[in-house]
């Protein structure tokens, strides 16, 4: 079945009908594919937080549909209904680990699939498979979360997650606050839970390095409007753009426009560090 | 000569059943007013040291010396007016449901004069631009808003050393730039000495030195500048290598003549458009 994501009109106020009242989501239209891996980027208070809370329910329009699948929602929408929906929409907020509870890591991952009803006895193997694709040691399930150091935990994090087998998992700010190596892992296991095993990806970040090189399309958040989806090279080639939604430069594209400011003028726009590194490299050896 | 306000000899410290040294046989001193970076993987060390910098946990050998005193339970208080720390997530910090009732917390803990503490507070809120936010709720703010309120507690109890927990980690790059910029100016007007935990590189480049631990040894005690040079493996020590600096050594092995230093962006874009231009 297709899990597209479609917004259609959507309309969202904080605080309605008191003086605090403000538009979060300003009649947003937007079409998620199944299997992309979409970015939303925007500056903080751009309405990223409340678009994505939108793709599982947690938020629900004042106007306007969500499709996701065959789900509606609606602001008639009742919370009842939701459970179909939260399994397959999976949501790693910001900062995760600051949700782990259970006394050991095996019973925090196994904590979703019971609440979603599987069999007891197959619970084993599903704890024993997320931890895998996360990195997880075995012998670290018998642990307590809160003994496992900080990158350990966002892993775990995440496993509870993927331990309700999502079909589309959406991160928020998945690597904030990590050393550069859990950065890295974090990242290239987002990729390839969407390359091998087709899970669509939805990611809220600051990191245009990571947006330009993972993204399949970005959408660009102001004010409560999206006022932007494309490909990322659309987005990262055109400096104009960049600076008018104040979108930080990948650093790639910030080279790249500062030697062709100097008359240095590479043939094709390298998004990728190393290629740029390459292609700058061989221009010199030319000459 | 500038004085030494951090002296760290040969301290060893062991956390219970564990089989090695958490930090093993360090030693290092840094001179008042200096700006000095600890990295390291997660697990060198970092946190371990700044946890016996603040007498939290008592090395099992060597001594530390902070301000002429030398850290022991009797003048641990003491120890601790002289050093503030501002910690990765400011969300976990707040006690209070104002920001000034925050701010003043410390003072309070102090057991500051009351008719004091209101200019104090002020004073601190100012010295980070967060005045205008004094009864805002701290929850309320941004991340990079709420870690200039932890800032403010922090300098209102006047500490000689600020220690900063990888305090930038969480904040988007142009929040990172103002704390940064910030705390190098309260640096400089009250002669403060910085010691921060990071894995950001501008952050890094801001000091004087770096201290470069790994299993709980320090490795390297080194200028920043020179610091990509002299490691061929510092994927291993848990730093992001700037992009300059990748295509500065990537250019270097490659033949070219672009020095043995760190160079920026700016600099590395100039020496290239430079070298072609004479071709």
């Amino acid at each position: 079945m297709d899990n597209s994501v479609l917004f259609k009109n959507v309309i969202y106020k904080y605080q309605m009908n008191t003086p605090f009242q403000h538009t979060a989501l300003n009649n947003i239209n937007l079409k998620i594919k199944a299997g992309s891996f979409v970015s939303i980027v925007g500056k903080t208070g751009s309405g990223k937080s409340t678009l994505v809370k939108h793709i599982n329910a947690l938020l629900k329009p004042n106007s306007g549909t969500i499709n996701v699948g065959n789900f509606t929602i609606n602001s008639k929408t009742n919370n009842k209904n939701l459970k179909k929906l939260r399994r397959k929409v999976g949501m790693v907020f910001q900062f995760p680990e600051q949700q782990l509870f259970a006394n050991t890591v095996k019973e925090d991952i196994a904590f979703g699939p019971l609440n979603f009803g599987y069999e007891e006895d197959k619970i084993p193997d599903i704890v024993e498979h997320v931890s895998k694709i996360v990195g997880i040691d075995k012998d670290l399930l018998n642990k307590s979360p809160f003994d496992l150091s900080g990158g350990q935990q966002r892993r775990v994090a995440i496993a509870d997650v993927l331990a309700t087998n999502p079909e589309i998992l959406i991160l928020d700010e998945p690597t904030a606050g990590l050393d550069p190596e859990g950065k890295k892992f974090i990242m290239n296991l987002i990729n390839d839970l969407n390359k091998y095993q087709n899970i669509t990806i939805i990611l809220v970040s600051h990191q245009m390095d990571d947006v330009a090189k993972y993204s399949d399309e970005v959408i660009v958040m102001q004010d409560g409007n999206l006022v932007k989806q494309c490909y990322p090279d659309e987005l990262f080639a055109n400096t104009n753009l960049l600076k008018k939604y104040d979108l930080q430069m990948p650093v790639s594209v910030k080279i790249n426009s500062m030697l062709n400011e100097r008359g240095f003028k590479l043939n094709d726009l390298h998004l990728d560090e190393d290629e740029l590194i390459n292609a700058i490299i061989n221009k010199l050896k030319e000459c | 000569m500038a004085n030494n306000i951090i002296d760290v000899r040969n301290i060893s410290f062991k956390y219970g059943d564990a089989n090695k040294n958490a930090i093993n046989d360090l030693s290092f001193s840094i001179d008042e007013g200096e700006w000095v970076s600890i990295i390291g993987k997660n697990g060198s060390g970092k946190t371990t040291l700044i946890n016996l910098l603040d007498g939290l946990i008592k090395s099992n050998n060597g001594d530390i010396i902070v301000d002429g005193l030398k850290i022991s339970n009797k003048n641990l208080d003491n120890i601790r007016d002289k050093i503030g720390i501002v910690f990765q997530n400011p969300a976990n910090q707040f006690v209070a449901s104002t920001v000034k009732e925050d701010v003043a917390f410390g003072l309070e803990n102090r057991q500051y004069d009351i008719s004091k503490m209101h200019k104090i507070v002020d004073n601190s809120l100012k010295e980070v631009d967060m005045l205008k936010y004094k009864d805002s709720n701290p929850t309320k703010l941004s991340g990079g808003q709420q870690q200039r309120v932890a800032l403010a507690g922090v300098i209102a109890i006047l500490p000689k050393i600020i220690i900063l927990d990888e305090s930038t980690s969480m904040l988007d790059p142009k929040a990172k730039k103002i704390i940064i910029n910030l705390i190098n100016k309260l640096r400089i007007k009250n002669k403060l000495t910085v010691l921060s935990i990071t894995h950001d590189m501008n952050e890094i480049l801001y000091s004087d030195r770096v201290l470069l631990l790994k299993d709980g040894n320090l490795i390297k005690n080194i200028s920043p500048l020179k610091l990509f040079n002299e490691l061929d493996d510092v994927e291993n020590y848990g730093l992001e290598i700037p992009f300059s600096e990748k295509l500065r050594l990537q250019l270097k092995k490659n033949g070219f003549n672009v020095g043995n230093n760190y160079i920026n962006e700016e600099e590395i874009v100039k020496w290239i458009t430079q070298y072609y231009s004479k071709m």
